[in-house]
């Protein structure tokens, strides 16, 4: 039977089942349950949101059941959450445990792989497949927040040396802009250029499941990982279906995690063929424009200087809109 | 009738299926499952016919299969739909 882990007792229990399989605790999960026989620990799972994490099967019982049990019972235990599309973080070796499952693998590295349930990437490139056109096509990833004249002069040069360009955003809603506002800004601010495409990258870049770093600091070694799977989505699953050769990124003098994050472009798109360019960042009075830039003087006021450095579509919503974004910002829970 | 929530039925189980319903405009029936080669059109069938039964016309009706019998499907099918009915 399946239990929920309420005690510190049970989670310390499934603390040593999770030792015992060479697996690390992490702390941050909305519920731990456990599968007793006889009173003691035969496997344990938990979830945070829709990401089930920290699944381990004590050997004596790997060839029954109660692995499936498990799943089944964070897996409903995720719907009635609200969560029908869940994801799993787990060892390349366990990838066919959970394939049996009807999981289906989404990306992999040496040391981790993970797997999606109820929806698949498939269905997102389905979706989305109507916007392909034939060409010598470039891809950007943004997440706007909000759209700046600079991104929109990376745009430009991307769009005036390519056939098609499809500029995905980041659709996870942990930025200081709500993702509506960010996706209508940049529609807005590039809809000139014929030949770009908007996108919303679903969970599949830059999301909590595929860069979670972005958004919660980690050590370089973890980031670093993380990187390498979302580029792998990119490389591997997205970039195939758009015919996307070519990616562009903005030079990243002041942040460590986005210069990261190119340096890892630099290395791993050419390995599949993709060329990585790299844009020199575009100034307005002096000063690299950048969305944190614009985001300090929106919070301090300076509406002249803010002026200079976004389009007038994103202009106008930050003045309609300052009031909400300056409380919302001094919630502790948001970043980048 | 058309599916008027989000609703789920069965389990993981070997055996077993899991199904989940939405609510749309039209009737999407996308069906995954470990046997899908070898049975992946009964299923199909199965399926279509508990819907017809319950005269479903829109409504997004997902089935996750581990190599469950007819009278499985039949059985999930319909509790998922019920369920989606529910106030």
């Amino acid at each position: 039977m399946v239990s929920y882990l309420l005690t510190d007792n049970r989670i310390q229990e499934a603390r040593n089942l999770l030792t015992d399989s060479g697996l690390d605790f992490d702390p941050d999960f909305d519920v731990f349950l456990g599968v007793y026989e006889h009173d003691s620990l035969i496997a344990t799972g938990a979830r945070s949101k829709n990401i089930l994490k920290m699944v381990a099967v004590h050997p004596d019982h790997r060839d029954t059941g109660v692995f499936a049990e498990i799943i089944n019972a964070l897996i409903t235990d995720a719907f009635r959450a609200g969560y029908e599309h869940t994801f799993v973080f787990t060892k390349p070796v366990y990838v066919q445990s959970f394939r049996y499952l009807n999981f289906s693998p989404l990306a992999q590295t040496d040391s981790v792989a993970v797997l999606e349930y109820g929806h698949s990437i498939k269905d997102y490139l389905k979706k989305w497949k109507s916007e392909v056109r034939p060409g010598k096509n470039s891809g950007l990833v943004m997440n706007c927040n909000p759209f700046t004249n600079g991104h929109r002069y990376l745009v430009e040069t991307a769009s005036a040396c390519s056939d098609n360009v499809y500029l995905f955003v980041v659709e996870e809603d942990s930025s200081l802009i709500p993702f509506s506002a960010r996706l209508n800004l940049v529609k807005k601010g590039v809809e000139d250029l014929a030949n770009v495409h908007v996108i919303p990258t679903g969970p599949y870049a830059v999301s909590r499941i595929t860069f979670p770093s972005y958004f919660l600091k980690d050590s370089e070694k973890v980031t670093s990982e993380q990187l390498r799977l979302d580029l792998s989505i990119f490389c591997e699953q997205i970039a195939p279906v758009f015919g996307i050769t070519r990616r562009f990124a903005g030079q990243e003098p002041v942040c460590r995690l986005t210069a990261m994050y190119n340096e890892a472009m630099r290395e791993i798109l050419p390995q599949y063929g993709i060329e990585f360019t790299e844009i020199e960042r575009k100034t307005a009075g002096g000063h690299i424009i950048s969305a944190s830039a614009v985001r300090r003087m929106l919070l301090a006021g300076e509406y002249d200087k803010l002026r200079e450095m976004v389009p007038e579509a994103t202009y106008k919503y930050l003045t309609e809109n300052t009031g909400v974004l300056i409380s919302k910002n001094a919630t502790p829970v948001l970043s980048s | 009738m058309k599916i008027e929530k989000k609703a789920q039925a069965g389990t993981m189980q070997s055996s077993d299926l899991m199904v989940f319903t939405e609510p749309a405009d039209t009737l999407d029936i996308q069906i995954d499952s470990t046997v899908a080669k070898q049975y992946g059109h009964l299923i199909q069938a199965k399926v279509e016919e508990v819907l017809n039964r319950m005269n479903v016309t829109a409504g997004i009706i997902r089935i996750k299969d581990r190599g469950a019998l007819d009278y499985a499907i039949d059985a999930r099918v319909q509790a998922a739909v019920l369920r989606s009915q529910e106030a």
